[in-house]
């Protein structure tokens, strides 16, 4: 099986890649969306949503065991045939699209509403796909390098407003606790699914380990990281603002520019902005990593680096074709998205693991 | 071959470098610190017209001593001691946002929200209703939701304009006076969470303009608390009761607490602190009640009352007298809040929510009948814990 | 401004083949052809959204494809 990929990472590396590739936008927006449903149970919905986490990253080792240091692209052609796989393939990677795209209009859409609002779209987006351009473009080894540096970053940073916070939080709004049942926490729980069934990404990632046992430690301990990191979350935004949540936008951003010690430790907003950049940084390296290597394997190239930065360009372009503006980005994320990422990161590797265990079993070997 | 395809290579990131420079200074959205016009403190009242008047003071980063102009739609006062570094100017518009734009057309500099510390609400504009003004501090980017929130006797605008005592202006001085909890102390998100709760009913700290001592200069203080039910200002609670009302609300820091123990002729003050209160409801058939359990700590700091707080009977009599001084108190803001106003500005909605939601839900419509019902027993536990440095 | 957005398009894409085509000159012409697929799929994107602002978004796309089921969500 010819690797396009010549680099070699370490477990660790790809969980703290993983954690950073789910994990960075989750906490801008999802708050607000479990808060509408969930109310005061708002923190027990990431729960949930790890529990689908769980399954995709079974899904993904699964099929990678069967198939080893093979990507999606390239067992799914394996396992339906050349032309149902290169179908499957196409619309996965159209998906892969649509994910960076709105991933980079949720950055651009924060970042202008909260620090430029006078800039052109056009500029914040391609000054963010340049840089994951030419980190894409250096290899898998250096992109994991980024996230190692950048995960611990991020995970202390939302510790550190939980802590700063804590004179102004108030433990009373989480009661009452299940108050009205666990169909609450079930309803808010929607956007946290459609989040942590990202983990199937890592099906991208896996035929690169160095170590091929340790694949499902690494996936599994970046769930839980990021299971901690999105409770978390979800707790200051409640005790800090309790119903309130709802109504805003980025509550945790929000949350941040709450803070104050002393009289002289405050208006942190920057620094809090710039570390989640960082960390969207690394995220939109690794999706756009995943969308390079998916389409050189889909169209059978010996090396994937020329076509980083045309997929960079095209990536750009859907960051605008992805929505007119931020509520129909908005109304998509609650209502048709989730349903198309069910499909293509649980339906379809589902459906794929279950023919691929059947043509193993009948002894067609393959 | 190799080596022109070098140079050219080098050239073209050399270029794309200098190219970005200049995108990546975020050339669109530069803002010098004195091109801003920070805005300290905002004042909101209703103009004769039911026009939103917004007054915002503005702090100038220059020289103290200037005297600023006034032109146009809207006029501009100056505090003109020496010490005094801002200015009050004042727009009149729909919203708070069409207003701001208006005033910002008087200004050379562009209005900058992110210092804004405090918001006072005029009399008549909290009568008339505060909750669409509300939006605009939530919505945009620019207020923070940790300012503090106050509404004024008469016009905000004369509170922006007064002077401060010690602070450098008069938002500082509200500001500072609110963290020090002489009075309520709101910040914006809580006075949101207020409006969107069940209870229905918000309280504000009241500001007043200090005209009883002449050598103050008028300079504004706490005066008690405005008590609002949706967003509308219906009534007003003395200074006294104030305490009563932070006791329920458990947001009493620190407190002077003066009273006669029983069978004396002299006064006692204690100071109190670590105070806490908590809310216990309960629910007994379809008697609803709220036991009201505060724990502090007092030290004596002036006795004239003859009783020897040495001598273990006289001083439970001393302490005595200070828990029923207290229970007075929190009698009286029930008084008022709850039987006379059917205001809950106690959260007493939330309290019941928290721990029955089951029976709350099928009460939360009819909250304002159900709430001047509940039974609310006061067990004050305040130990007299030293008699101060003199042992008398 | 849209001329300036056109403008740049056409930077954008004079410097891509500036910075990459030389190091694509070992016969692989498969990665050429890819290369300049890829292009002109983005440019014809961009350039659709620069001058016709107002084409149903990708989104909404999808929304036709998964529209009724994406309504039950709506709760």
């Amino acid at each position: 099986m010819p690797m396009i990929e010549k680099g070699k990472i370490s477990s660790l590396q790809l969980g703290l890649a993983m954690y950073l590739m789910i994990g960075a936008t989750s906490t801008l927006i999802v708050p607000a969306i479990s808060a509408k449903q969930a109310k005061q149970d708002m923190w027990i919905s990431p729960i949930w949503g790890a529990l689908w986490g769980i399954l995709c990253i079974f899904l993904a080792w699964k099929l990678e065991r069967l198939y080893p240091r093979s990507t999606f692209v390239e067992y799914s052609e394996r396992i339906v045939g050349k032309v149902a796989g290169k179908a499957i393939s196409f619309v996965f990677l159209f998906f892969l699209l649509l994910v960076i795209g709105s991933i980079i209009r949720e950055y651009e859409e924060f970042i202008i509403l909260a620090f430029l609002p006078n800039t052109p779209m056009a500029v914040v987006v391609a000054g963010i796909v340049m840089a994951s351009s030419f980190a894409v473009r250096s290899g898998l080894e250096v992109l994991v390098r980024f996230a190692v540096l950048f995960a611990p970053l991020f995970g202390l940073l939302l510790a550190f407003i939980f802590l700063f916070l804590l004179p102004d939080l108030d433990w009373q709004n989480v009661r009452p606790v299940l108050g009205y049942g666990v169909m609450p926490s079930i309803k808010g729980a929607i956007e946290p699914i459609a989040w942590f069934i990202e983990f199937f990404a890592i099906a991208f990632l896996l035929p690169c380990l160095r170590n091929r046992k340790s694949g499902l430690r690494a996936g599994l301990g970046a769930v839980l990281a990021m299971l901690a990191t999105m409770v978390l979350a979800h707790l200051t935004c409640l005790l800090l603002f309790g119903d309130l949540t709802a109504d805003l936008m980025f509550p945790v951003f929000s949350a941040s520019r709450f803070i104050s010690i002393a009289d002289f430790f405050s208006h942190v907003e920057s620094i809090v902005a710039t570390l989640w950049l960082l960390g969207g940084f690394v995220q939109i390296s690794m999706w756009q990593y995943a969308l390079t290597i998916g389409t050189a394997q889909w169209l059978k190239l010996t090396d994937y680096r020329p076509i980083v930065f045309p997929l960079g360009f095209l990536v750009i372009a859907f960051a605008k074709w992805v929505a007119p503006n931020f509520q129909d980005m908005l109304a998509f994320f609650l209502t048709t998205g989730p349903v198309f990422s069910l499909l293509c990161l649980v339906l379809i590797p589902a459906a794929l693991l279950f023919i691929a265990l059947i043509r193993k079993s009948f002894g067609s070997g393959n | 071959m190799n080596g022109s395809a070098r140079r050219s290579g080098m050239g073209l990131v050399l270029a794309l470098l200098v190219a970005s420079s200049i995108g990546l200074t975020g050339c669109w959205d530069r803002q010098e610190v004195n091109d801003l016009a920070l805005v300290m403190g905002a004042g909101l009242d209703l103009s004769e017209d039911n026009k939103l008047e917004l007054s915002v003071q503005i702090f100038v980063a220059k020289q103290a001593g200037d005297q600023q102009g006034s032109a146009g739609g809207g006029s501009g006062m100056s505090s003109g001691t020496a010490k005094e570094q801002t200015t009050v100017y004042t727009a009149t518009g729909d919203t708070i946002a069409d207003a701001a734009t208006k005033l910002q057309e008087l200004l050379p500099r562009k209005v900058f929200w992110g210092h804004g510390e405090v918001f006072v609400f005029g009399e008549q504009l909290a009568k008339h209703g505060i909750t669409d003004q509300t939006d605009f501090l939530m919505r945009h980017p620019g207020p923070r939701l940790g300012a503090f929130v106050f509404v004024s006797k008469g016009k905000a605008k004369d509170v922006m304009a007064r002077p401060s005592q010690l602070e450098r202006n008069i938002s500082e001085g509200l500001r500072e006076m609110a963290k020090s909890q002489t009075g309520l102390r709101v910040n914006v998100k809580e006075l949101m969470q207020m409006l969107k709760s069940d209870a229905g009913a918000e309280a504000l700290p009241l500001v007043s303009i200090n005209k009883r001592n002449p050598e103050s200069n008028q300079s504004p203080f706490i005066s008690g608390t405005a008590v609002l039910k949706d967003g509308k200002m219906v009534g007003q609670i003395d200074e006294y009761t104030t305490r009563g009302i932070m006791w329920l609300r458990n947001s009493v820091k620190e407190s002077v607490i003066t009273f006669k123990p029983a069978g004396s002729n002299g006064f006692v003050s204690a100071h109190l602190n670590r105070s806490k209160v908590r809310l216990i409801p309960s629910i007994r058939g379809d008697e609803w009640s709220i036991r009201v359990q505060i724990s502090s700590e007092a030290n004596l700091i002036q006795n004239e009352s003859g009783l020897d707080p040495l001598e273990p009977r006289q001083a439970n009599r001393i302490q005595e007298g200070l828990n029923d001084e207290v229970s007075d108190r929190i009698e009286s803001a029930l008084a008022e809040a709850q039987r006379k106003m059917d205001a809950d500005i106690f959260g007493f909605s939330d309290t019941f929510r928290r721990s029955y939601p089951k029976q709350w839900e099928r009460v939360k419509k009819n909250w304002s009948e159900k709430f001047p019902q509940v039974r609310v027993d006061v067990s004050s536990d305040v130990r007299l814990k030293r008699p101060g440095f003199s042992g008398k | 401004m849209k001329l300036l957005f056109t403008l740049s398009l056409a930077l954008i894409v004079w410097g891509l083949f500036r910075y990459d085509w030389p190091r694509m000159n070992a016969g692989m012409k498969k990665e050429k052809t890819a290369f300049i697929g890829i292009i002109a799929v983005a440019a014809f994107l961009s350039i659709l959204l620069i001058w016709f602002p107002r084409i149903p978004s990708a989104m909404k796309m999808i929304d036709l494809l998964f529209g009724p089921l994406g309504s039950i969500l709506k709760t």
